[in-house]
């Protein structure tokens, strides 16, 4: 009974399990690089040559949009049709996606910030960035409305009320007050209604999600800027109401953005392609148009339509250059 | 020749040792016998490389040993075995305790089994061989930590108070051990006693240490009353 | 949630902090018995550091990591970000420190003739170790377990450099926090105990180590 031969055998023992675990794991990131062989063998047709190399999309998107398990539906589709991409996605803040996006990361964006979008297209980042479906933001609010938002025509003039109300101390507003999305278009209304809540002590940031800050705004019967989904997920658990709604500044747009290949060489950018084209393809308009959460209708497609809805942006409508004939041009070419 | 020659050692501000030297030959027991807190166990342990001494120097069989170098300080105490006073036990088996530190000094397998067999034997430890050490009495860990001692094969054996938790019958039967395992390995065996008679029955010298001097020394005939007077 | 994918989770979560804290135990229980048993010039500031990085903030480790192991960082080309294998590196990294330094303390706080004794032996450091270690087995064993307890519990480190994918470098406490910022509360009270569970789990677990290994120490 040697014990220092039982010792040596214990270490080797523990090194082979941890070295064997490891290596497992590494494997299973399924790393697409093509010094490593294919994790999993391709699921496509039996005809040979198909023995596409397994490749990770990864798609940086926000925290909102995954909750909404848009991503989820889409990736089934998706994936039934290109089997041999696998769908993955980080989801984060907008702010993060974007830095994210930056260091290339990722290999696509989905956000619904168009300033900070249109930042990183021109600043090179992103590449053939396309609007492919919208919902819109509602101002919910206590029932008995002490700023008398009902009445407001538009957005701005809602939150100006909502301004004066708070400042006689007739009513409370409840921020995100963490640079998402929703919580950038709040900021950009308060602006456009010239005024300043930050510090003041009805303007409460609860720095946490959605969900949380309803919470917290129907504990407080507060106002509060909520996305129009998330809103009828939770109508029946609180007493807030719509109370100012269908304002363009209320759209809510979500744009697909594949990081530029030239900017950041090793982002998969023809499997980027390929999932944003399905995007905005009948099929894939059709899923994400008649996708619903808990039977509430969550987006509405718009591919080719922003100008309907009151929106002329030249980098998707130019006749010549703009991504709309791009990627129909894509489409037809498949 | 083991020599320490004019060892000081202090501990703070109080001098433990001063002054003390002693010498040691092949084959015989030293044994070194004084009152509590006269520094015998310090000097020991000064003696088993432990710990350097203020001033003064060790010498080996002709080697000054030099406590600053960690290389020749362990050669050196490759050669010695320690024995504290309440001496310390592994969490381990009886055997193991004997058989481990001589596998891990290099000595192989079937060596090791035997000395260790052969120890445990001649000190009745047979019987605990397989028990947990830690559940041993004060006198049988005493006799577990000589027989680890005694199985490295030492050239130097340094005991401190060997058979203190020791049955007197027991403790006649580790002096005849210890007297014959001197002459027949010729090594150099320096025992700190806490009993005269001991010193009688086993001492080839004696020093008496009081107070961090040696007071005394006597070889061949102990006058147990001389020794009386000092502690 | 279904509970194929809450096994899934579950089982990620288990691998990832086991094989985090058992690669940091294999390196910190050396480290921290060789600074114990050793005496040398920066020992003191050696001994200080890991204990200050014993208290790294999990989501301060995670951001630095991120920074390294990004596309465009350093180590960008190693290709491991948002992959379990960056969670195991940011767990494994949280762990050492505590791991090392609780070793430390244990073998330092053995009695000191035994120490003495291992001394007198003259053995090559190596086995030296090896016999402290042995006797210091329950002091060593509590800081694996506080390791343990980190790595399982901490959620900081693994979703920066993890990403929170689902079915991929989602692990109970990332899942919590995202059921949570999606308002599902029973999942998240249901990966809530789960997590329970398995602390509850290595607690035991341990315990047990702790009698059975301990069984016969002083």
């Amino acid at each position: 009974m040697d014990k220092q031969k039982l010792v040596y055998v214990l270490i080797a023992i523990v090194v082979v399990v941890i070295a064997g675990s490891l290596i497992n794991c590494l494997f299973h990131t399924n790393r697409s690089s093509p010094a490593l062989p294919a994790g999993k063998p391709a699921q496509g047709p039996p005809g040979g040559a198909q023995a596409k190399q397994r490749v990770v999309l990864r798609i940086a998107t926000t925290t909102s949009l995954d909750a909404t398990g848009l991503l989820d539906a889409v990736k089934k589709s998706f994936e039934a049709k290109y089997p041999w991409i696998e769908v993955t996605w980080v989801s984060v803040g907008t702010g993060q996606a974007i830095e994210i996006g930056r260091r290339g990361d990722a290999d696509m964006l989905i956000v619904h910030n168009r300033e900070l979008e249109n930042q990183f297209i021109s600043e090179g980042y992103g590449v053939h960035g396309i609007t492919f479906a919208y919902n819109d933001f509602v101002l919910l609010g206590p029932p008995e409305d002490p700023a008398g938002v009902k009445g407001a025509k538009g957005a701005v003039e809602a939150f100006k009320a909502i301004f004066q109300a708070a400042e006689q101390g007739k009513a409370v507003f409840v921020s995100r007050g963490d640079k998402s999305g929703t919580n950038l278009r709040e900021l950009l209304l308060w602006s456009q209604a010239g005024v300043k809540p930050a510090g003041k002590p009805w303007y409460k940031e609860t720095g946490q999600g959605m969900a949380q800050t309803l919470m917290v705004a129907d504990q407080l019967g507060a106002y509060t800027l909520c996305d129009r989904s998330t809103f009828l997920a939770f109508k029946d658990k609180i007493h807030l109401a719509i109370l100012n709604e269908g304002d363009p500044l209320y759209l809510n747009l979500y744009r697909a953005i594949p990081v530029n290949p030239k900017r950041l060489p090793n982002v998969h950018y023809n499997e980027s392609l390929l999932f944003v084209s399905f995007l905005v393809s009948p099929e894939g308009q059709r899923v994400i148009g008649t996708y619903a959460k808990n039977g509430a209708k969550m987006f509405n497609v718009c591919f080719g339509n922003l100008t309907r809805l009151g929106i002329y942006d030249p980098y998707e409508y130019d006749e010549e250059s703009g991504q709309v004939k791009f990627y129909r041009e894509l489409l037809a070419r498949s | 020749m083991l020599k320490a020659v004019n060892i000081v050692k202090s501990l703070g501000e109080t001098k433990i040792l001063d002054n003390v030297s002693l010498v040691a030959h092949r084959g015989e027991i030293v044994v070194i016998v004084g009152p509590n807190g006269a520094g015998k166990t310090t000097l020991l342990k000064i003696l088993a490389l432990l710990t350097p001494p203020d001033e003064g120097h060790i010498d080996i069989d002709g080697s000054l040993v030099d406590f600053s170098n960690e290389e020749d300080k362990r050669r050196m105490q490759e050669k010695i075995a320690y024995l504290p006073q309440k001496p310390p036990v592994f969490t381990a088996s009886v055997y193991t305790n004997i058989y481990l530190p001589l596998r891990l000094r290099g000595i192989e397998s079937g060596e090791a089994r035997r000395r260790t067999e052969h120890w445990l034997t001649t000190l009745r430890l047979s019987e605990h061989a397989k028990k947990n050490a830690h559940k041993l009495s004060g006198g049988q860990k005493q006799l577990l930590a000589l027989a680890r001692a005694l199985a490295l094969d030492p050239e130097i054996l340094l005991l401190d108070e060997p058979t203190s938790s020791l049955a007197p019958s027991t403790a006649e039967l580790v002096q005849d051990i210890l007297k014959s395992y001197a002459r027949e390995k010729n090594c150099y065996a320096i025992v700190v006693s806490h009993s005269t008679a001991e010193a009688k029955r086993i001492a080839d010298t004696l020093h008496v240490l009081v107070s961090g001097r040696i007071k005394a020394t006597f070889t061949g005939k102990i006058p147990e009353e001389e020794i009386l007077k000092w502690i | 949630m279904e509970v194929s994918e809450l096994l899934q989770i579950t089982l990620l979560t288990i691998r990832v902090s086991g094989t985090a804290v058992s690669l940091s135990s294999i390196v910190g229980i050396w480290l921290g018995s060789y600074i114990a048993i050793r005496e040398f010039k920066l020992k003191k500031l050696v001994v200080t550091l890991v204990n200050t990085f014993m208290g790294t903030p999990p989501v301060l480790l995670g951001l630095v990591l991120y920074l390294l192991l990004s596309r465009s960082g350093p180590l960008g080309f190693l290709g491991v970000l948002f992959t379990p294998a960056a969670m195991i590196l940011a767990q494994f990294l949280l762990t050492l420190p505590i791991v090392t330094g609780l070793s430390t303390s244990a073998v330092e706080s053995l009695p000191r003739e035994l120490k003495e004794y291992v001394d007198s032996l003259a053995l090559p450091d190596f086995y030296k170790v090896l016999l402290l270690v042995n006797e210091a087995r329950i002091g060593i064993l509590s800081g694996v377990l506080a390791a343990l307890s980190r790595a399982v519990s901490e959620v900081g480190a693994v979703i920066i450099v993890g990403g929170n994918i689902r079915y991929y470098t989602r692990v109970l406490t990332t899942a919590i926090v995202f059921y949570t910022s999606s308002g599902d509360f029973d999942t998240v009270l249901e990966l809530g105990l789960v997590l329970t569970v398995v602390y509850f789990a290595i607690n035991t677990a341990v315990l047990l180590l702790r009698y059975k290994v301990g069984e016969g120490s002083a």
